[in-house]
C-alpha cells in the first residue's frame, strides 16, 4: 500500500506554504489559500472557490471595501461587528463565534473587532464573480498600503461627479498631499468610544434567525447531528438555510475529544473543505491508486491509496466525494467544514452502530462481496456499539471500562 | 481521400455568405499569466455544455506525468489525426478512466494491436471509422474488469476523440454486461449514474446509510443513482445476459472518476484496506488479524482465506441467495413515470411518433424529476428494415446514441472547418458529411443543430440520451409534420431557394408521411399502384 503524505498528498493545504498574505500590519492580517486548482489537477472542480483567512487585533477595524464574490463568513474565535451596505441601507450584526453569514458580491463591508482583549479569527469561503477563482478588494480609503478605487477615475470625471475641485476632494477622500493623514493599512484602530457607538445598532444572531434570508445563523444553535462522549457534529445543509440553499453548501463544526475518531465515512456528493480551528489530528483519506502502464499488462489488481496528513491549527484539507476517510483527534480538536455541492448529500459511515452502509447490505450479498460468512460479518459490525465517534484506543477503552468499577469512575467518566 | 467520409460540397448552389466562422481571435492583452481561464458564472460545476478547450489543454499540462503538450489547434484534420494515434486501440487490460490520458506512452504496444485488429476486421471499414470523429465503435471502450462472468467497460472521453466534442468532457458512458446467475459486488463511485437495461433483467440494489432499495428492471427501464450511493446488481435470469448503459457524471473531477469496491477480491483491493490498522482496529472494536480474515483475507503468506478471495467484482450467485434477493424487488411502473427516486420505463408512454415504419419513445425532463436534475431526455427508438427517421435536427440537446438492436446508416451534416487562409479568400463555407455504418454497440454523437438522418439497414433499436435536454426541439426538414421548412412563410421561401414559393411547397407536400418513411421510394411508387393490385396486403406489411 503507497502512502502518500505531506507534500505528496494532493489534498493537503498545509498553514505554512499554501497562503498568500494579501494584507498584513500590527492590527492584523488578510491571508489567502493558494487556489484548489493549482494544488492538484484532482481538486479541478474546486476551481471556483477561494478560502480566506482574517485576523485582527482587539479594538480594531478591516475599513470598508467591496469585492467581485461572493463571501460566506465564519467566525472561528473573537467577537466582531460586521456591517454590511447597500445603496440604500446598512445592517450591523454582532456575531460570535459559530455565526455564520452571506456576504452578497458588491456588498461594501467593514469589520470590527470591538473586544479588548481577544483577537478576532475569521474564515471566508469566497465565490468569485468574473472570473473563475480571481476577484479583486476594492478598497474606498487611499492608505499607504493600498490607493482607493475612486483614484482610478480621471481628474476631470471626479471633479465633475462630485461638483468639486479635484484639489478638495483629494484633500477629503485620498489625502495623498500629506501622507500623515493615510492610514498605513487597510486595518486601523479603533478607540473604545468609537466602537461604543458602532455597536449601538448591531443585532446578534438568534435561533430564530436559522432559516433567514439575510441574517447571521449559528452553527450550534441547533442540536448535534451526531453526539456522544466524545464528540459532537453540528451542522446546517441547504434545505435549513436559504442563504446556504443559494451557494448550495453546508457548513459543519465538529469537536473531537483528544484521542477520540470520527468513524470512517463518506460523503455521497459533497466536496469538504475542512479548516481546522484548533487542535491536532491525523486524517487518512482512500483514493484509488493510479497505476502505471506496466503493472496493467501484468494484471495486477487494482490498489487503494491512503493519503495521510498531519493536521495543525489553520491547515486546510480536501475531500472529495465519495472518497472513504476518517479523522483522528490528537488533542482536543475543532474544526469547521464546507461542504461544496451540498444539496441532498448524504454521510455513509463504514463502521458503529449507526448510518453504516455496510450493515444494510443484503447477506446473500455480504456472503459472496467477503471472505468471512454474514453471520461473521454481521458480529464483527455489531462489535463496534458507538456511533460516529469513538475512542481510538479500544484497548484502553478496556482497561477504562474494568476502571469504572473500580474507585475513580468519575474521573474516568469525565474522560470519556 | 476518404471519399466516402466527406463528401464534400454537395450542395449544389454552394452560396457565399456574409458571415465567417472564425474563432474567436485571442486577445493578445489577456494572455500573461491565466490564459487558461474562461469565466463561469456558474459557481458549482453541475456539468453543462461550455467551451473549455483552451482550459483542458492546460489541465493536461498540469498533470504530473511526461506528456507532449497538444499542439495549438490547426486544422479539424490534424487534431483528428493526432487524436487516431493516441485512441486506436484496445484494451485488454483493466485501468481506471483517469488513465486515459497516458495512452501516448504506449505507443508501440499498440501498434501491435492495431495491425491484428486490422487484419481481422475490414480495414476499409475501420479507417471509416477511425475517420468520423463522432462515431466511437467498439475499439473505442476502455475494459475496466472483464472475467468469465461479465465485464465493465468504459468509453473514451469524448472530449479527447475529438475536440469537436468539447462539450461532453463531463460525461462518460459506461457499459456493463454479466452473465446469467451472476452479481457484481457492491460499490460506490464519485459521480452520478443514469441506469438504462439494454436487455435482459436485472435487481439492482442502492444502499444508503439508513435504508435499502431494490428494484426488478427490464429492458427499458431507466434509473439514477446518485453520486456515492453503494449499489450491487443481480443478472436473475437462468439464460439471458444481462447489459446495461451508465451516463456517468463525475463530481470531484472533469470526466473521470473511480469505483470504490467494499469487497477484496484478486481484482482489486477493499477501499476499507486503506485504512490503517490501528484505525480499523478502533472503528470496528475488534482486532486487525479478525478484521482481516472476516473482510480480507489477503495477505503474504494466504492459505486458508485464499479460497474465500472472489477472482473479481462479478462473481457468480446462487438460484436460491437470488431468490432471497428478489423476494423484497419493486418493479418499475407506469406510475413512477413521475417518481423522484424509482426507475421508470422509457416504453411505458405512449410514442411521440409512431407509424408502421417505427416507434419514436421518449421522456424529457418536463416528465421526470430524475432527468430534470441532470437535464436528460432519454429515448428509445424502434425501426424496421429499410425504413428512415426523416432528416432532422434537435435545437439544443448533444445526443449520445447507443445502438443496441441492428445496423443502421447514418448521415450527420456539419460545416466544414476553413483554413485561415481561404476565409480571406471568401470562399463559399462548404457543408460535411459524416457518414458511418453502424452496428450493435457502436455510439454516435450527434451536436445540437446538425441535421441528422437515420437508415436502418436491418430491423433497428437503439438508445439516445440527450444531454442539455431541457426544452429541445426536434426540428424535422423533411415529412407533413413538425417540419420546419413548412413553416417559413412562402414570401421567404421564394427568397431562400431557387424555386417558386409553389415550387418548393409541392416539394414539401410530396411527403405525405411524418417521421419515419420507406428509405426506397420507387418501391413506394410501385408499391402505391400496387396496393389498388392483388398484391396489397403484402406490400403494406412491408411498410
Amino acid at each position: 500500500l503507497k502512502v502518500r503524505e505531506d507534500e505528496n498528498n494532493p489534498f493537503y493545504l498545509r498553514s505554512s506554504n499554501s497562503f498568500q498574505t494579501l494584507f498584513e500590519n500590527q492590527n492584523g492580517r488578510i491571508r489567502l489559500l493558494q487556489r484548489f486548482n493549482k494544488r492538484s489537477p484532482q481538486l479541478e472542480n474546486l476551481r471556483d472557490y477561494r478560502i480566506v483567512q482574517f485576523q485582527s487585533k482587539p479594538n480594531t477595524i478591516l475599513l470598508p471595501h467591496h469585492a467581485d464574490a461572493d463571501f460566506l463568513l465564519f467566525v472561528l474565535s473573537g467577537r466582531a461587528i460586521l456591517t454590511l451596505v447597500n445603496n440604500d441601507d446598512r445592517d450591523s450584526y454582532n456575531l460570535h463565534p459559530g455565526d455564520a453569514q452571506r456576504i452578497p458580491a458588491g456588498t461594501t463591508y467593514y469589520l470590527v473587532n470591538p473586544h479588548d482583549h481577544q483577537n478576532l479569527k475569521i474564515i471566508k469561503l469566497a465565490i468569485p464573480v468574473n472570473k473563475p477563482g480571481r476577484y479583486d478588494d476594492f478598497f474606498l480609503s487611499s492608505t499607504q498600503a493600498q490607493q482607493s478605487y475612486l483614484q482610478g477615475f480621471s481628474h476631470n470625471i471626479l471633479e465633475t461627479s462630485f461638483h468639486s475641485e479635484f484639489e478638495e476632494i483629494n484633500r477629503v477622500l485620498f489625502g495623498e498631499e500629506e501622507e500623515q493623514r493615510q492610514q498605513e493599512g487597510v486595518i486601523v484602530e479603533l478607540s473604545k468610544e468609537q466602537i461604543r457607538q458602532l455597536s449601538r445598532r448591531a443585532k446578534s444572531s438568534s435561533r430564530k434567525t436559522i432559516s433567514s434570508e439575510d441574517e447571521p445563523f449559528n452553527l450550534r444553535s441547533r442540536n448535534p447531528i451526531y453526539s456522544n462522549n466524545f464528540g459532537k457534529f453540528f451542522e446546517i445543509t441547504p434545505e435549513k438555510n436559504p442563504q446556504l440553499r443559494d451557494l448550495d453548501i453546508f457548513l459543519s463544526s465538529v469537536d473531537i475529544n483528544e484521542g477520540a475518531l470520527l468513524l470512517p465515512h463518506f460523503n455521497s456528493k459533497a466536496i469538504v473543505i475542512l479548516v481546522i480551528n484548533e487542535g491536532d489530528a491525523n486524517i487518512e483519506l482512500v483514493g484509488i491508486k493510479e497505476q502505471q502502464q506496466k503493472q496493467k499488462q501484468e494484471e495486477e489488481p487494482l490498489e487503494v491509496q491512503r493519503y495521510r496528513a498531519e493536521l495543525s491549527e489553520d491547515d486546510v484539507f480536501v475531500i472529495p466525494a465519495a472518497y472513504p476517510f476518517v479523522v483522528n483527534a490528537t488533542s482536543n480538536l475543532n474544526f469547521l467544514a464546507f461542504g461544496i455541492n451540498a444539496e441532498n448529500n448524504q454521510r455513509n459511515f463504514l463502521a458503529g452502530e449507526k448510518d453504516n452502509v455496510v450493515r444494510q447490505i443484503e447477506r446473500q450479498v455480504q456472503e459472496l462481496a467477503f471472505p468471512g460468512s454474514a453471520q461473521d460479518v454481521e458480529r464483527l459490525l455489531k462489535k463496534q456499539r458507538e456511533s460516529y465517534f469513538v475512542d481510538a484506543q479500544p484497548q484502553q477503552k478496556e482497561e477504562g471500562s474494568k476502571g469504572r468499577k473500580g474507585p475513580f469512575p468519575s474521573i474516568l467518566g469525565a474522560l470519556y | 481521400v476518404e471519399k466516402e467520409e466527406c463528401e464534400e460540397g454537395e450542395i449544389p448552389r454552394p452560396r457565399p455568405r456574409p458571415q465567417h466562422p472564425e474563432r474567436e481571435p485571442q486577445q493578445p492583452g489577456e494572455k500573461e499569466e491565466d490564459e487558461d481561464e474562461q469565466p463561469r458564472p456558474i459557481p458549482f460545476p453541475r456539468p453543462q455544455p461550455r467551451q473549455e478547450e483552451e482550459h483542458e489543454q492546460r489541465e493536461e499540462q498540469e498533470w504530473p506525468r511526461k506528456e507532449e503538450k497538444r499542439g495549438e489547434k490547426g486544422s479539424e484534420e490534424e487534431d483528428e489525426d493526432e487524436d487516431e494515434e493516441q485512441d486506436e486501440r484496445q484494451f485488454p487490460f483493466p485501468r481506471p478512466p483517469h488513465q486515459k490520458e497516458e495512452r501516448k506512452q504506449e505507443e508501440d504496444e499498440d501498434e501491435e494491436q492495431q495491425r491484428e485488429s486490422e487484419e481481422s476486421e475490414d480495414s476499409e471499414l475501420r479507417r471509416h471509422k477511425n475517420k468520423n470523429p463522432f462515431l466511437f465503435g467498439s475499439n473505442r471502450f476502455e475494459t475496466l474488469f472483464k472475467n468469465q462472468y461479465g465485464r465493465i467497460r468504459v468509453l473514451q472521453r469524448f472530449n479527447q476523440r475529438s475536440p469537436q466534442l468539447q462539450n461532453l468532457r463531463d460525461y462518460r458512458i459506461l457499459e456493463f454486461n454479466s452473465k446469467p446467475n451472476t452479481l457484481l459486488l457492491p460499490n460506490h463511485a464519485d459521480a452520478d449514474y443514469l441506469i438504462v437495461i439494454l436487455n435482459g433483467t436485472a435487481i439492482l440494489s442502492l444502499v444508503n446509510n439508513d435504508d435499502r432499495d431494490s428494484y426488478r428492471l427490464q429492458s427499458g427501464d431507466a434509473l439514477r443513482v446518485p453520486s456515492g450511493t453503494t449499489y450491487y446488481v443481480v443478472n436473475p435470469d437462468n439464460n439471458e445476459n444481462l447489459r446495461l448503459i451508465t451516463l456517468a457524471i463525475p463530481v470531484n473531477k472533469p470526466g473521470r472518476f473511480e469505483s470504490f469496491f467494499l469487497s477484496s477480491t484478486e481484482a482489486q483491493q477493499s477501499y476499507l484496506q486503506g485504512f490503517s490498522r490501528n484505525i480499523l482496529e478502533a472503528s470496528y472494536d475488534t482486532k486487525f488479524e479478525e478484521i482481516n480474515k472476516v473482510l480480507f483475507s489477503r495477505e503474504e503468506g494466504q492459505q486458508q482465506g485464499e479460497q474465500r478471495l472472489q477472482e473479481s467484482v462479478i462473481v457468480e450467485i446462487s438460484k436460491e441467495q437470488i431468490r432471497a434477493l428478489s423476494k423484497r424487488a419493486k418493479s418499475s411502473s407506469r406510475k413512477t413515470i413521475s417518481s423522484e427516486d424509482k426507475p421508470f420505463n422509457l416504453r411505458s408512454r405512449d410514442p411521440i411518433y409512431s407509424n408502421k415504419l417505427g416507434k419514436f419513445f421518449e421522456i424529457t425532463p418536463e416528465k421526470n424529476p430524475q432527468l430534470r436534475d441532470l437535464d436528460i431526455f432519454l429515448s428509445i427508438v424502434d425501426m424496421n428494415e429499410g425504413a428512415l427517421l426523416l432528416p432532422h435536427f434537435n435545437s439544443k440537446a448533444i445526443v449520445i446514441l447507443v445502438i443496441n438492436e441492428g445496423d443502421a446508416n447514418i448521415e450527420l451534416v456539419g460545416l466544414k472547418e476553413q483554413q485561415q487562409e481561404q476565409q480571406q479568400e471568401e470562399q463559399p463555407l462548404e457543408v460535411r458529411k459524416y457518414r458511418a455504418e453502424l452496428s450493435e454497440q457502436d455510439i454516435f454523437v450527434i451536436p445540437a443543430g446538425y441535421p441528422v438522418v437515420v437508415n436502418a439497414t436491418s430491423n433497428l433499436n437503439f438508445f439516445a440520451i440527450g444531454i442539455n435536454a431541457e426544452n429541445n426541439q426536434r426540428n424535422f426538414l423533411a415529412g407533413s409534420q413538425d417540419n420546419v421548412i413548412s413553416q417559413i412563410p412562402s414570401q421567404v421561401q421564394e427568397l431562400a431557394f431557387p424555386g417558386s414559393a409553389q415550387a418548393v411547397e409541392k416539394l414539401l407536400k410530396n411527403q405525405r408521411e411524418s417521421y419515419f418513411v420507406d428509405a426506397q421510394p420507387k418501391k413506394k411508387e410501385e408499391g402505391n399502384k400496387g396496393r389498388k393490385g392483388p398484391l396489397s396486403s403484402i406490400l403494406r406489411a412491408f411498410y
